[in-house]
């Protein structure tokens, strides 16, 4: 088997919890000795219970959160051990959409401004007007019309916010999107529309996607393969078919 | 619970940014408007004040007797003089200049300070987050008359020494409330998102965490402006401040709590102004708290 | 239309909201009725109206909302009534429960001094006959070791059991109707059931619940009828089963088809609904779905059509319904 995209290997997060029993008290296991692969352009979904530590696991991928033990590889390279540049390399391989669609947009930035903030950190922008393009491109690839990057997150709707983060989030390619919980926030209606855009994207592209969610139902039509969380740990493993 | 709702209802079509809400907000809001309109007033009359009276600031008017003579239309001593026979109309003026100008420019150097300093400290939170608060708890502690009384024995008065002296005191406050405020932001999706951009620490802070921190920075950079001013009229109060030729709102309310019996105008105008100005300031930084609180509709 | 055995009956309800853009209506003319022990599911997407609607009844508007209309319990009238006698209403007879158990908890209060002031407040019970009250109502609401819940602090439990325990506070002071405003889309989806089967529980003996929500899919099964609002109206309202089965509203039956199944396929697109809903506030000629509407004729962008008989006590505002 070829080298997976993403690969864990008994990684474990621990979180202190402020107060002041003792220092081993305090410690709080948030993620349990947990390893998996994932490989290119597969859809992995992540589910349990709220607490189960589905968005540690995120967060631990994205160098948000510092595992305590285990590795974390991305195409066979270890993550932690990496040089600046080629976090920098990785870092346009692996994106993220989080859960909240108005807490993950700046408030005082526009949605064309916020993605395009996204291409400027990750490959930076030598031609502005090339770079203004591509952000209304962006746009439209997640079905907003390029008029509504002018506007601000608090005139949006959720479902529109979140296809903002989308975009934000694919306008470099990314081979590997990490979802959040990303419609567990939105009407049922709209979640309907987002699923279908990341099954679009998907199509279009051949990126990979971790899903994480508490529903099942939403997991089955996005992935193929589904890992399940409980307390931090996997208890089980499979087709979602 | 009705958010979604309101924020629908209050949004226009496009570019409708918090600024502008803010302004509409603000621009509602009458006594914010009457004391920036009072506010205005005295910056002109600082401003033109020396220019349209007869007199100036220096000259003797020997034709007085006494010398300190109560405020008069006919001899063009609109305020009256001073117990040196000078006229106090282009005093006040002149010094209400100096007052504003130095608590402006001990407010701008201890908003840059403080900000930077907060700003930083609550996003980087953790070890460094507690040194530096450390260190402006300490400087908190300093007993400021000592300090600023030393610097003076050491260095002499100046208006550099009073420069250094105020703007120690103003950033700490601004440093705390923006390292509480910034300590909030750092948990926000929108700065997830920055460090999953991969941005480095002093780009999220200056472009994200500092420009949703600017509504309450605003707020209490004119907040601190008056206790500025009170700050150096105090130290001129105690004879610490400004040096002749010079004179601010501080010396003048000095000079005249001495002669408050026999010439009460000499007190009078300047406490008149400064007054004001502190009132239209606290009233000025009330009224944009209202407009800047993103959570009144 | 209203029969008096109603308790909860809304005539005409229309909510205004004054902005710096001038006033705009939000609820239209909105009629429904809660019968005792009755559940209505109010259903709709975000925006159309449905929480301002109950918001209104209470008296619960922001500032700068205004409702016009009539809201009668148990025959009082509601619009208009000065706040005395709200407050003797809101907490005891009419109670309700909010997505976000965070909002109803204080957080530096313990669970069961939160409860015991239901009573306390409202002169209902002194302090210790509320105490025990508090624990029949943490049993009633299945959260385990009642005794040690009532000395814990909100951030204690997790979301499903402070969900419960804002239901059980809710239940405090004996209320004739519940009006549950998307109680469980905070929660995931384990904890979502517990609490469906518990207010399906309440239901069975006799409490009548308001459950207002976007998904359909929670409330089958709970709800005796449904009103399906949008834009700011009732655009379908009738006994559930017959909705869910066959919704007379292209609306309705759009929202019914993108209900996630169970037995969905990898891959498979989700039914969904085109375009956005209208803006709150947002004034139309015509029907405010016509644009979304996969079934629209010519007739529905200028007309817009009232609530017209569409079965066995049932109303739908669709110019394709033929009266039965």
């Amino acid at each position: 088997m070829s080298t997976p995209l993403l690969e864990l290997r008994g990684v474990s997060v621990d979180y202190r919890r402020p107060g002041f029993q003792r220092a081993r008290a305090r410690r709080y296991r948030a993620l349990d000795d947990v390893s998996f692969g994932l490989a290119d352009g597969s859809a992995l979904g992540v589910v349990g219970e709220s607490g189960s530590g589905k968005s540690t696991l995120a967060r631990a991928v994205l160098r948000l959160v510092r595992p305590s033990t285990g590795r974390i590889l991305w195409r066979g390279e270890q993550f932690d051990s990496a040089p600046r540049s080629r976090l920098a390399a990785i870092r346009r391989e692996l994106q993220v959409v989080f859960q909240d669609p108005f807490g993950s947009l700046d408030p005082r930035m526009t949605a064309a401004q916020s993605v395009y903030e996204a291409l400027e950190a990750l490959e930076g922008v030598r031609d502005a007007a090339g770079a203004h393009r591509r952000v209304d491109a962006a746009l439209e690839a997640v079905g907003l019309d390029p008029g509504l990057g002018r506007r601000y997150p608090h005139e949006l709707s959720g479902g529109q916010c979140q296809r903002v983060a989308i975009a934000r989030a694919t306008i470099v390619g990314p081979r590997l999107l990490i979802c959040d919980e990303v419609t567990s926030a939105l009407d049922v209606s709209v979640q309907a529309q987002i699923i279908n855009l990341l099954l679009h994207l998907r199509a279009r592209s051949g990126m990979a996607l971790m899903f994480i969610s508490h529903n099942l139902t939403v997991v089955r039509v996005l992935c193929e393969r589904v890992i399940e969380l409980r307390a931090g740990r996997i208890v089980r493993q499979g087709g979602t078919q | 619970m009705s958010d979604a709702l309101l924020r629908a209802l209050g949004a226009s079509h496009g570019g409708d940014d918090l600024w502008s809400a803010a302004w509409r907000r603000l621009r509602g809001n009458r006594a914010a408007i009457l004391a920036a309109a009072l506010l205005a007033g005295v910056v002109v009359a600082a401003v033109l004040g020396p220019s349209v009276s007869p007199n100036d600031m220096e000259s003797v008017d020997w034709s007085l007797s006494p010398l300190a003579s109560p405020p008069s239309l006919a001899n063009g001593h609109w305020f009256g003089t001073d117990a040196n026979g000078r006229d106090l109309f282009v005093r006040v003026w002149a010094g209400t200049r100096v007052s504003l100008l130095v608590a402006l420019l001990a407010s701008v150097v201890s908003l840059v300070i403080g900000v930077a300093w907060g700003a930083t400290a609550g996003y980087l939170g953790g070890r460094v987050d507690e040194w530096m608060m450390r260190l402006v708890d300490i400087l908190y502690a300093l007993p400021y008359m000592f300090f600023v009384i030393v610097l003076t024995v050491v260095f002499g008065r100046s208006l550099w020494l009073i420069f250094v002296a105020i703007g120690a005191v103003g950033w700490l406050t601004m440093a705390r409330i923006v390292r509480g405020e910034a300590l909030a932001l750092r948990n926000r999706g929108f700065v997830d998102a920055a460090i999953a951009l991969g941005l480095p620490a002093h780009r999220i802070i200056a472009r994200h965490i500092v420009p949703n921190l600017l509504g309450t920075v605003a707020v209490y950079a004119t907040l601190t402006v008056p206790q500025l001013i009170l700050f150096e009229s105090f130290l001129s109060f105690l004879g610490l401040g400004v040096q002749e030729p010079l004179t601010s709102l501080g010396r003048l309310v000095a000079e005249g709590a001495l002669a408050m019996e026999r010439a009460p105008w000499q007190l009078l105008f300047p406490c008149t102004v400064l007054a004001s100005i502190l009132l239209t300031l606290n009233f000025l930084g009330d009224g944009l708290r209202d407009a800047l609180d993103p959570r009144l509709t | 239309m209203t029969a008096t055995r109603d308790l909860l009956a809304l005539d005409g309800l229309c909510v205004d909201f004054t902005t710096a853009h001038g006033t705009q209506r939000v609820v239209h003319e909105v009629s429904l009725a809660v019968a005792a022990g009755e559940c209505l599911a109010v259903v709709g997407e975000s925006g159309s109206g449905k929480s301002q609607t109950f918001l209104a009844c209470l008296g619960l508007l922001a500032s700068n909302g205004c409702a016009v209309g009539s809201a009668r319990f148990a025959g009082d009238e509601l619009i208009g009534a000065d706040s005395e006698a709200l407050n003797r209403i809101r907490g005891t007879r009419v109670t309700t429960v909010f997505q976000d158990p965070m909002n109803a908890l204080t957080p530096h209060m313990t669970v069961g001094s939160q409860l015991v002031e239901v009573l306390t407040a409202h002169g209902l019970a002194g302090e210790r006959d509320a105490r025990r009250r508090a624990l029949d109502a943490l049993r009633r609401v299945g959260l385990d070791d009642p005794d040690g819940r009532i000395r814990q602090y909100p951030h204690e439990l997790s979301g499903g059991q402070r969900q419960r325990a804002v239901i059980a506070m809710a239940l405090m002071a004996e209320p004739a109707l519940l009006i549950a405003d998307e109680p469980t889309t905070a929660l995931d989806v384990a904890s979502q059931a517990q609490v469906l089967a518990l207010l399906g529980g309440l239901r069975a003996q006799g409490l009548a619940i308001v459950l207002i929500t976007h998904d359909l899919g929670t409330m089958a099964g709970l709800a005796d009828r449904i009103a399906v609002m949008y834009g700011g109206r009732v655009v379908e309202e009738g006994p559930a089963a017959q909705l869910l089965a066959a919704p007379a509203h292209p609306y309705t039956e759009a929202l019914v088809r993108s209900v996630p199944r169970a037995d969905a396929a990898f891959g498979q697109p989700l039914a969904t609904i085109e375009g956005q809903p209208p803006r709150p506030g947002e004034s139309l000629s015509g029907c405010a779905f016509e644009p979304r509407c996969a079934v629209r004729i010519a007739r529905c962008r200028a007309d817009r059509p009232e609530l017209r008989a569409s079965g066995f006590e049932a109303t739908a505002a669709c110019h394709l319904v033929a009266p039965p």
